[in-house]
Parts: structure tokens; sequence; C-alpha cells
């Protein structure tokens, strides 16, 4: 479990983390969503006591982080892929890992297999994929049995059984009752692995929310209706405060139906009143917008680098090192 | 309070507590698991007994066995002579000691595990002294026997026994581990590997030429250098002979430019971010 309170780093004059505040619960994936630039990554190292916040706390366990006397048993933690000494090979580099917490050798053979590494465990990490390094940091995250874990972009440069092996794992450890904080650019993955959500901007906290609520609050309370009766179901809307507005005719079976698209009113009400009223429904659908579009429609004022024509207010440093 | 008491008991099963001699055996592995290291050991060993082969073949077409009595030419210093070179690989190593581990970002691994970081640089410290003393110590000791058999055929060798020569061997190795530290200590400093590698060649091969460039009233202080000061503890010759410090204060002189060193590296290790 981590909780973040008022953690705040200033680099000179620029902020790049400010007064974040947030708490990363045991059971679920919470995903660490932002711009690039926003603060995720400096916000992990601050977690794992490689930076010095310039003020507030990041507790885990209920601990500052360097006060821990084993802390991999408490984190796991990937924060770049490939940070590995070349020349290295992938079993030597976890036995140096693991021998920091006394943990034997066996653990390491099983932390490899686990992420399928075993057959390159004694080949140079020099030649290593983007992808192979992936796998050998999440497998020295996992070495030491964490209760938390701290993923930064874990499926950059996985392959598709990868990135839904990584899914699955992540999941899986979830549900034993670990506490998962996993940072990642690609939205649909997010939207699929993490239940809660962390979005931050500029380094503030945009949100804390659940993935569901998240979604659903950027996408207003516009629901999909069609209907055999819809000028009747119309007439009934618009009496109790609802706006009805035509939605593309769908063909089904040869039978042109008019389908409608209501603001104002949620769906389980929409369904009530026409059921009350007799009126039959063939489709109720709550219009969803994608956790990418929710997401770039929050973090539209807080994006640091943005592409020409569209300009942001202004910028200051930071990004990833 | 414990933190155990705080820890999820289900989890972290089979580990332990972050200790010294844990932190000290990752470290071990670390090293050994180079091939590098190999390589550089290697180079400095072949370096250290080949040059000693070179110098007594040289000393005894040359020297005089009248000479070698007055103490006007070192015997001892003849086999032990290649410091002056191997210190350069030997430094290297300890600078590539930490700045390996920040050009790849090891290091983040590294002090996420040890976040207290400390334990990491004793450790480092402890078993790179270890491994370069021991080896430096028995490739010295090889250098000086293989040396003084070439010697001897001129009558121009002296014996472990004779006096200073034990102590030059050791001073050998302690010279070249002490080197090793400071460019350890430059590496924690810079982060940096061509950083480190300049400010050490620069304080053992360039400040004496500096020294000497800058004439009379600079030659006193050229003693002090880390050079010299290895010259000091690999000679037998007499310190007016040689116008160098005596072996004890040349110790000290080069164990206050390494602490110093590592001193630096130290609170940058603790106090800057990674």
């Amino acid at each position: 479990m981590i909780e973040v309170q008022r953690l705040t780093k200033r680099y000179g004059r620029t902020v790049a983390v400010d007064g974040l505040s947030f708490t990363v619960q045991p059971g679920v994936v919470t995903g660490f969503l932002g711009p690039n630039g926003s603060g995720k990554s400096t916000t992990m190292r601050m977690i794992l006591g490689l930076d010095r916040p310039t003020s507030g706390h990041a507790l885990v366990d209920g601990r500052p982080y360097r006060d821990l006397r084993a802390p991999a048993r408490h984190v796991g933690a990937l924060l770049e892929a490939r940070a590995i000494h070349t020349g290295r090979n992938a079993r030597n580099h976890l036995l140096a890992l693991a021998h920091t917490h006394g943990v034997p050798a066996r653990r390491v053979d099983e932390v490899i297999d686990l992420v399928g590494l075993r057959p390159v465990a004694t080949k140079r990490a020099g030649g290593f994929s983007l992808g192979m390094g992936q796998r050998l940091g999440i497998a020295s995250a996992l070495l030491a049995d964490p209760s938390t874990l701290i993923l930064d972009e874990p499926v950059n440069g996985l392959d598709p059984e990868g990135i839904r092996w990584i899914r699955d794992l992540l999941r899986g450890l979830a549900a034993e009752g670990r506490a998962i904080l996993i940072s990642s650019h690609l939205m649909s993955e997010m939207a699929l692995t993490a239940t809660h959500l962390v979005v931050i901007g500029r380094g503030r906290l945009i949100q804390e929310t659940t993935v569901a609520d998240f979604v659903r609050a950027a996408s207003g309370t516009r629901v999909r209706v069609r209907s055999p009766q819809a000028d009747a179901l119309t007439g009934l809307l618009l009496r109790h405060g609802a706006t009805v507005q035509p939605a593309d005719p769908v063909l089904s079976s040869g039978t042109s139906l008019d389908a409608l698209e209501v603001g104002g009113l949620p769906a389980e009400r929409i369904a009530d009143l026409a059921s009350a009223a007799g009126l039959a429904i063939y489709e109720l659908t709550p219009h969803l917008v994608s956790l990418e579009e929710a997401f770039m429609d929050t973090t539209r004022d807080s994006v640091e680098y943005a592409a020409a024509g569209s300009p942001v207010p202004h910028t200051s440093a930071g990004g990833a090192r | 309070m414990n933190t155990a008491t705080l820890a999820d008991a289900r989890f972290g099963v089979g580990t332990g507590d972050v200790t010294l001699p844990r932190v000290i055996r990752s470290e071990w592995t670390k090293l050994r698991s180079l091939r590098s290291t190999v390589w550089t050991l290697g180079i400095a060993v072949v370096l250290t007994i080949g040059m000693a082969v070179l110098l007594s073949v040289q000393a005894s077409r040359h020297w005089s066995v009248a000479e070698v009595h007055d103490g006007r030419t070192d015997p001892v210093f003849q086999t032990l002579g290649s410091l002056l070179l191997v210190q350069v690989p030997i430094g290297v190593l300890g600078v590539l000691t930490m700045t390996g581990e920040y050009a790849t970002g090891m290091i983040r691994a590294t002090f996420g595990l040890v976040p207290r970081r400390l334990p990491v640089l004793w450790a480092k410290i402890i078993v790179f002294a270890g491994v370069i003393f021991t080896l430096t110590l028995a490739s010295s000791a090889l250098a000086f026997f293989i040396g003084q058999g070439i010697l001897s055929g001129k009558g121009l060798s002296v014996g472990l026994g004779s006096p200073g020569a034990a102590r030059a061997i050791l001073g050998a190795a302690l010279y070249l581990t002490l080197i090793g530290l400071l460019g350890l200590g430059l590496g924690a400093l810079l982060r940096h590997t061509a950083g480190a590698v300049t400010a050490l060649l620069g304080l053992v091969l360039a400040l004496p030429f500096v020294m000497e460039l800058l004439g009379q009233s600079f030659h006193h202080a050229e003693r002090y250098t880390p050079t010299l000061t290895g010259e000091a503890l690999a000679s037998t010759s007499p310190t007016s002979v040689t116008d160098l410090l005596s072996p004890q204060r040349a110790l000290v002189t080069i164990v206050c430019w390494v602490l110093v060193g590592l001193a630096a590296g130290t609170v940058a290790t603790i106090r800057r971010d990674v």
C-alpha cells in the first residue's frame, strides 16, 4: 500500500510535482495516467526514495521507503527497461539483486521461468530486445515477492502475447491482495488492466477515481434508445425533462426503426418510464467514450508537450529521465 | 516499531532484511560476473610481471654492483616500478565500479533495494579493495621474485629479507588498491565514466608533470602528488637519493588523497537524486 501526501518536487524554479496526494490500495491495479512530463516518473522515484521530495512525503506500508529494513519485500519496482549492465547475464544480474535481501538462488530461477527468460538467462543482457529487458525488469520486481508493485510503462516493447501475459499476471497479483501501480501510454491497455486511476497533469492531481467512473463522467449521460414506438417514446421522455434527438436509423430484418439519442435521463429511468407506459424498447445503450477519449478530454489543459497547432499556455521542464 | 509488523505477512516469503554482509555478497556477484573485470585485472597482472621482466633485463645490462650497494640504484623499485603504469587500469576499474551502474541505470535498482545507499558504497569499497589488494599483492610479489631472479645473474639482486623489500611489495599493493579506491570515489562523485577517468588521470599522471613544469618552487610539493607517493612506497633507496617522502609519510599522504575522494563521493552518493 502506498500513501502519497502533499508530495512536491521542484527543480530550481520549475515544479515537477506539485502537492500531489493519492493512495494505492491493496487488491487492485491502479493506473497512473498523465501526459508526458506530468511528473509520473518523478513521483515514482520519490516513492522509492531515489529522488528526495522538496516537501511532503510518500509512505509505503506506513513508512518512508528509506526506513524499510527489507524494502524489496514491500515494493517491487520496474522503472526503466534494460537498466542492466550490458556485459552481465540475466541470471547474474538477478542474483546480485537477490543477494541484498538474502533471496535464495532457487527463487531467482523461479522468476526467470515465470517471465519466460530461461532460454536466454545466461546470455549477456547487452543483446536483449526491449521486450526481453521488460521481462527481466518484471522478474527483478517480483524477486522478493513484494506486497506492492510499481511499474513504469511495463508493456513498452512487449508483443501482443507479452502484453496479454502481463495483463493476466498483474490481475492475478492484484487478486492475491497486492497493491499495484502502473503507468502506461496505451490507454486501451490501461482500460483492460486497471480498475482504479490516478490522473495527474503538470504535477497536480486531476482525478483519483475508478476507470468506470472516470469514463462515465467524461461520457456525460447520453443514452442511445431504439424503439418501434419512437414517436410515443419521444413525447414521453420530453415530458420528463429529457432532451431527445433522432439518431441514425438502424435497419433490422428489413424494418426501419427509429433510434433516439436521449440526454438528461439515466438509462434505468428511461427503461422504467417506457415499461410503465407499455412501450417496447429494443436497445438501451449508455453512450461511453473510451478511456483514451476521457483521458484526452480531462488532461487537455495540462499537456506539457503539444504538437504545433495546439499551443499550451506555458511550458516547464520535466519529462522522463 | 518493527517493520515486520507492518509488512503483510502473506508476502515476502523467503526474504531477509538488508544487511551489510548481504550487500557485500551482492557486490561481489556484480564484480565477478563482468568479463571486463576479469580482462582488466588480467591486463594489470600481465603489465606488472611483464614490466618487471623488461626493467630487470635492462638493469642487468647497465647497472654495477657498486651502484646497488650505494643505494644509487634500487633493484626493488626496478621490479615494482610497473605500478606507475598499472595504476591506470586499476584506477579506471575503480571508476567503472561506480559509473558502470550510473551509465546503465542499474544504480536505481541498486539503491531501490538498499535505499540507505551507504551500505552499497561500503560494500563496493570492501569488495573492490579486497580483490585488488589480494591480486596486486600476489602479482607484486611474483614480479619481485621474477625480477630478482633476472638481476641475480649479475649479482645485482636483493632478497625478500633485505631492508625495505617486503615493505615495498606491500606498499606497491597498498598503493594500487588506494588508487583504485580514489577512482571509485571520483566515480561516485562525478557519475560519468569519461569525466571521472579524466579527473583520475589528471591526478595521477598530469599533476606531477604540471608541477615539474612550474619549476623549483613546486619541487617540494611534487612529492605529495599521488604517483610520487606510490614511488616512495615501492622504493628502498634512501630518501636523500630519491628526494621522495619517507614510506610512512607517503602512506599517510596517499591515504589522505583517497579519503578526500571517497568523502566527496560519499556525500554525493547520499545527497543527490539518482
